[in-house]
């Protein structure tokens, strides 16, 4: 009797979570007008004056779409306008809470060799999506190692049809006279590393401004290269910016772990939209933009939530959360608290791997049992390894891998041979 | 105790049918009875002066259409394309341009396997059911 009323109860939230469609209709005057699928009825087009019948009312219409529900999801992308960010932010929506998108990050910075491993020494299944990294776009030009301004790495990662995401560790030099050489050596994203006070990168004259609007102009002019190639891209920069910050028993160490966040929630907050806002300047409208939310690995029990320091709905498309050795369940319950502390963006695993105190210990969670568990994650991220000891070079095993990309996972793990948008 | 449980149950199930209906196609109908289903969720349909551009970027299909053939348009989980196309498994594709539903092309002279097709000749698409 008891099995029979879970199954009922089973069912009855699968049918609460089965999503319905959304029409978009956009007449010829710009008015959008979003209907619920089921209220359309028999859509009849009139074609004396132009105008489709839908659910009752007579529409011009210039362009009609139909999405997934997702009633609480944003439709639209903060900052995406080029026709490949919105379609590619809509592929995100039209996934979200159906399947997860995989993704690897790079070996470091500018290649997709780690999902080259993934896909030729484990799985036969390349991963959805490649994740970069602008961690050495602060060393000089002509450097011999690497040079950003070739997006060859990327072009050929979409050619495949591979989705693009991109990070960026922003690395300071360690005071204003040090001199960053061309091996990358001089610089840090640690605060009890560096001069660099991030409150004076918000303050013009000062050097850390200088430096601050030099380097986004570095990064924006990789940035508008790939939107002239009609590449877009999830974009996270300045994550996980309370570090430790959020603790509830304060001590000495209970600090931001990179510069961005050390002088608190406030600069914090100021430092994203002026990055925001400068890139719109600059006419970057290809990314999608992705906020880390911290609380130290999603311990609750001992981190207060960072809500402060969320930039705010018109800054950013998707929250990330960065987990290291966390169960399926563990999963779940960051996921659902995530959810609800940000109902109207989509939520996604920025980071995952093994604990990286002890990378034999606790795993990252199977992401199919996390998913089954209720971590309808948008995407996942593993975490590049290079002393991993496996064939991926990953912080997750190899039959973490095979489990993920198989062929009977493919209804939840996208790879990147289903993509398509 | 019970009978509380089993009416929060359906007014729950009530609320879940109300809210959620999932189709898988809309389609298309025009003035010559022809009807077109296609793939609901990532559908995009656009207007000009004289024609209506329906295509699912998630699935290859496309249709262009005259408006002054343009009937109506419904929502439903049933494929109502007239006019689809049956073979048999194991034949080879010759002259069509033939699609998968991921919008790859079929190379000439393969065999094709069970499933659906969309078959091009210029601006038209039909639908082919491999059996």
């Amino acid at each position: 009797m008891k099995k029979r009323k879970l199954t009922l109860l089973s069912a009855i939230a699968m049918a609460f979570t089965m999503m319905a469609q959304t029409i978009t209709v956009t007449q010829a005057d710009g008015t959008v007008t979003q209907i619920n699928a089921s209220d359309a009825g028999n859509m009849i087009w009139t074609e004396t004056d132009g105008t489709l019948n839908i659910g009752g009312q007579a529409y011009k219409v210039a362009q009609l779409d139909v999405d997934t529900e997702n009633a609480n999801i944003a439709t639209g992308s903060v900052a995406g306008t080029t026709d490949a960010a919105k379609r590619l932010y809509r592929y995100f929506r039209n996934n979200y809470g159906k399947r997860i998108i995989s993704s690897v990050m790079a070996d470091v910075a500018w290649n997709h060799s780690l999902a080259e491993k993934i896909k030729k020494n484990i799985t036969g299944k390349w991963p959805a999506m490649n994740c970069y990294d602008f961690i050495h776009i602060c060393v000089p030009d002509g450097n011999g190692w690497i040079d950003y301004s070739d997006i060859t790495p990327v072009t050929e990662w979409v050619d495949k049809g591979g989705i693009v995401q991109l990070m960026w560790h922003f690395n300071v030099p360690l005071s204003e006279t040090t001199t960053i050489e061309t091996n990358g050596s001089g610089v840090t994203c640690s605060p009890d590393k560096t001069t660099f006070k991030a409150s004076n990168a918000l303050v013009d004259g000062t050097w850390e401004n200088r430096y601050f609007y030099a380097q986004m102009d570095r990064v924006i002019a990789v940035i508008l290269k790939l939107q002239e190639a009609g590449i877009a891209a999830t974009w996270r920069p300045f994550h996980e910016a309370a570090g430790n910050a959020t603790a509830k028993q304060q001590a000495n160490w209970t600090k931001a772990w990179f510069w961005w966040g050390y002088d608190g929630a406030e600069t914090y907050k100021k430092l994203w939209i002026t990055m925001f806002d400068y890139f719109k300047q600059k006419g970057v409208n290809n990314l999608i933009w992705i906020w880390t939310t911290q609380n130290y690995n999603g311990n609750s029990a001992n981190y207060n939530q960072d809500t402060d320091w969320y930039p705010g709905d018109a800054y950013c498309d998707m929250i990330a959360r960065d987990l290291y050795g966390y169960n399926a369940a563990q999963n779940a319950q960051e996921f659902s608290e995530i959810q609800a502390a940000y109902p109207n963006k989509m939520v996604v695993l920025g980071e995952c791997g093994w604990d990286s105190s002890n990378k034999t210990g606790k795993p990252q969670g199977d992401i199919v049992e996390c998913w089954n568990a209720g971590a309808k994650w948008g995407h996942f991220m593993v975490w590049y390894d290079g002393n991993a000891g496996n064939k991926s070079n990953t912080m997750v095993s190899d039959a973490w891998w095979t489990s993920a990309m198989k062929k009977e996972n493919t209804g939840i793990v996208i790879n990147r041979g289903l993509v398509k948008y | 105790m019970r009978k509380a449980l089993l009416l929060i149950m359906i007014v729950l199930f009530g609320m879940a049918t109300a809210h959620a209906e999932e189709y898988t196609y809309l389609t298309i109908v025009e003035q010559d009875g022809t009807k077109t289903s296609m793939t609901a969720v990532g559908l995009s349909l656009s207007f000009n002066s004289e024609s209506l551009t329906v295509s699912n970027a998630y699935t290859g299909e496309s249709k262009v259409i005259a408006l002054n053939s343009l009937v109506s348009m419904n929502f439903s989980n049933a494929d109502e394309t007239t006019g689809i196309e049956t073979m048999d498994n194991g034949q080879w594709i010759m002259d069509n341009d033939v699609y998968d539903l991921q919008g790859q092309q079929v190379p000439k002279g393969r065999r094709l396997v069970k499933g659906i097709y969309i078959i091009r000749k210029g601006n038209e698409n039909r639908k082919l059911l491999v059996r």
